[in-house]
């Protein structure tokens, strides 16, 4: 059984603002599969350029948002990829990522890519539904 | 290619290879994607599962550029609903263009 989750918010509809052939999670197996989370406005769905602790607060809220629609929440993450565009801001991620992600922190991999649009972060979550 | 565990089926990274020689298929990023795609339907298939039991795809590009490429192959493939992705660039090893790895229900 594979069920889609739909955007909470027009914003974050990826398909409809940017063409992006996906939905924006999948509930299958006891798990919520998220794509790639990005710093977008979730009720406009423009783009939210800033530093990467700006991104990742946008991120962060709407990886809320997604998750709690479903009947999860970010305490129930599994797995975290987070990509960053620059190593040297590893630091940074973990500052903030601190203030989401509390107790008991998911399994984690951080590396370096290069993001759409040039934003600075992006998060790719699997969460238990 | 592909190993089956609880619910899913986790398939490796994928590149263009033929399916018949595994020989490597270097071209463009939209005829890479082509050929991964049209390699990942027949290894489903094979495995009794399919395209639209696909739940997550993670793909690699060598340039984030080429993502509206692989995008517009990519929405051919794929019935509706789409399965949940990412897309980001990364170094690819051997001049590869594309890699495209999966977990689908199995």
């Amino acid at each position: 059984m594979r069920e889609i989750i739909p955007a909470p918010l027009p914003g974050l509809d990826l398909r409809q603002h940017y063409g992006h052939h996906q939905s924006p999670a999948i509930r299958a197996g006891g798990l919520i599969f998220c794509s790639g989370m990005l710093p977008i406005d979730p009720r406009t769905g423009e783009r939210c350029h800033g530093t990467l602790t700006s991104e990742a607060h946008v991120i962060f809220g709407n990886l809320k948002l997604l998750l709690e629609s479903a009947g999860s929440s970010l305490d129930r993450l599994v797995q975290v990829h987070a990509l960053i565009y620059d190593s040297i801001e590893y630091d940074v991620l973990n500052r903030v990522y601190r203030q989401y992600v509390a107790n008991g922190p998911p399994a984690r991999t951080v590396w370096t890519a290069q993001i759409e649009a040039g934003f600075k972060v992006e998060l790719d979550v699997i969460a238990a539904a | 290619m592909a190993v089956r565990g609880g619910a899913f089926i986790f398939v490796s990274g994928l590149t263009a290879i033929d399916p018949h020689t595994g020989e490597r298929r270097p071209g463009t990023t939209a005829s890479e994607t082509h050929q991964i795609l049209a390699n990942l339907r027949q290894l489903l298939e094979a495995a009794g599962s399919s395209l639209d039991r696909v739940v997550k795809v993670n793909v690699l590009l060598h340039s984030m550029l080429e993502a509206p490429n692989m995008n517009e192959v990519y929405a051919r493939f794929f019935p509706e609903p789409p399965p949940a992705r990412t897309v980001c660039g990364a170094r690819l090893p051997d001049g590869i263009k594309v890699i495209i790895e999966c977990t689908v229900l199995a």
